[in-house]
């Protein structure tokens, strides 16, 4: 490497991997090395004796399903419920909807966390964004790429003494180096508990919505896919033809039974993709964290321009 | 824990982050790379005794971790984002950063729109800091295609590269 520009390459590079990287689940990967290595000599075994064929399909059931018949149940390490409960998972109890359903509906978040969602573009006016989401606020900062550059929305929500929701945002656009704010009020107060989530739309799916999704539709259990590093559960749910989904993946965390990952498939439409997915991360709060989230900061030397209408 | 589990899992913790970063740059999302690195590692686990007896066992993994990106990217048809705006925890809003994230935010999405051997290429070579005969080992593939690939990366990365120049 010796011009200039390959050095520029080179250093941008190093600062766009910067950010600190998840140690990986080493247990998930010799389990899953494992099995893999027992299906390839089953495989070859099969092969050797001349059966391949509808043999190698029951096998291969077999060892996606161990709770189908002739495979005995085998116990995934003891986990703990969010309750701090040790439990023992068995593989079959997660081919189990009622199951499921129920130990979903029984997780908690985790304490004293921020939920980071990363979700894929739905439409032209909902580009992929990241959103952070401070549950104990319901405050959110709000993160995409535009065509001039990065613009970062904070969207702060509250009831004022009237019990009226107030929802205030503050966006920077780092394109043309400005920032706006406006506030809307709700034109009635609220009635019941205050919002535990955002108003504006799902952007975080915390256990209890969980909970109500499960609850709607017609539920199966599609797989154990890994899916951002957790081993999970994928429960797909009919929504027949409500909204814009019709069918979501929600994909669950096979231990603590926390929402993973959650998965739109529209219905055929050319304002939409075919879908749209979101992951969830839940980071533990810190200081800068939180502040960073409930804190708009507008960079010196912007300028502030009217809100958008 | 067994001598290969012991062996393997030092293996892994040592290069983890090292795969993690060529990960996200051959996808250009954090989550998606979590997974590929997994995937890796669970190829480089069941052939453990072939990774170890090559003669750069590094190598063989860049390679393994090349072909998981590769292959997952035919499988997703690219319905990979183009970029990840999820950086904003750890780069801090202040003035003088915004040039710098919002040209490497382009750089990205450049990055991530490359064929995958030309972007399997600068990061090998730019991020890994491989001469262009390990680059070539780890592809694959001659020197001459190493450069050309090289090359033609680097060209269309210039839109980039320009503006950089400019405002500097």
């Amino acid at each position: 490497m010796n011009s200039a520009e390959e050095t520029q390459l080179a250093d941008d590079l190093r600062h766009i991997v910067q950010t600190g990287a998840p140690a990986p689940d080493l247990d998930d990967v010799e389990r899953r090395g494992l099995r893999e290595q027992r299906r390839a000599v089953a495989l070859r075994s099969l092969a050797a004796v001349g059966v391949v064929g509808i043999a190698t399909a029951g096998s291969l059931i077999a060892f996606r399903h161990p709770g189908a018949a002739g495979a005995a149940p085998v116990a995934v390490a003891p986990t703990k419920t969010a309750s701090g409960q040790p439990t023992s998972t068995t593989e079959s109890q997660l081919d189990n909807v009622a199951y499921v359903r129920q130990q979903v509906g029984a997780a908690h978040d985790p304490a004293n966390s921020v939920v980071e969602m990363k979700q894929s573009a739905i439409d032209a006016s909902n580009p992929a964004q990241t959103v952070w989401t401070d549950p104990a606020t319901v405050n959110e900062m709000l993160s995409w790429v535009s065509a001039g550059g990065k613009v970062t929305t904070w969207q702060h929500q509250y009831l004022d003494s009237q019990r009226v929701v107030n929802l205030d945002d503050t966006e920077v656009d780092y394109g043309p180096r400005t920032w706006s704010y406006r506030t809307e009020k709700f034109s009635e107060p609220w009635s019941g508990p205050a919002p535990t989530t955002p108003v504006n739309g799902i952007t975080y799916i915390p256990a209890t919505e969980a909970k109500n999704m499960l609850a709607q539709g017609n539920v199966t259990i599609v797989g154990h896919p890994v899916a951002d590093g957790h081993r999970t559960v994928e429960l797909s749910i009919s929504l027949g033809k409500q909204g814009k989904a019709e069918t979501m993946y929600l994909y669950v965390d096979s231990q603590t039974f926390q929402v993973v990952r959650l998965v739109r498939v529209f219905a055929p439409d050319s304002a939409h993709p075919a879908s749209a997915t979101s992951d969830y991360i839940w980071v533990r709060r810190t200081p800068a964290l939180t502040r960073l989230i409930n804190h708009p900061q507008i960079p010196a030397g912007f300028t502030q321009v009217p809100a958008a209408s | 824990m067994t001598g290969r589990s012991e062996e393997f899992r030092a293996f892994a913790l040592d290069r983890s982050l090292r795969l993690h970063q060529s990960a996200y740059l051959l996808c250009g999302d954090w989550h998606l790379a979590h997974d590929l690195v997994q995937d890796t590692l669970v190829k480089v686990y069941r052939h453990w005794s072939r990774v170890t007896r090559a003669d750069s066992p590094d190598a063989y993994v860049r390679r393994i971790l090349i072909n998981e990106a590769r292959d997952r990217w035919r499988r997703r048809d690219k319905a990979v984002p183009v970029a990840d705006v999820g950086a904003a925890p750890t780069v801090p809003a202040v003035p003088d950063a915004a040039d710098d994230i919002a040209r490497r935010d382009r750089l990205l999405r450049a990055l991530v729109e490359l064929p995958h051997q030309q972007r399997a290429t600068v990061v090998l070579r730019y991020l890994e800091g491989l001469s262009q005969v390990e680059t070539a080992q780890v592809l694959g593939c001659s020197e001459g295609t190493v450069k050309s690939q090289s090359s033609r990366a680097l060209a269309t990365l210039r839109k980039y590269l320009d503006r950089t120049e400019s405002r500097s």
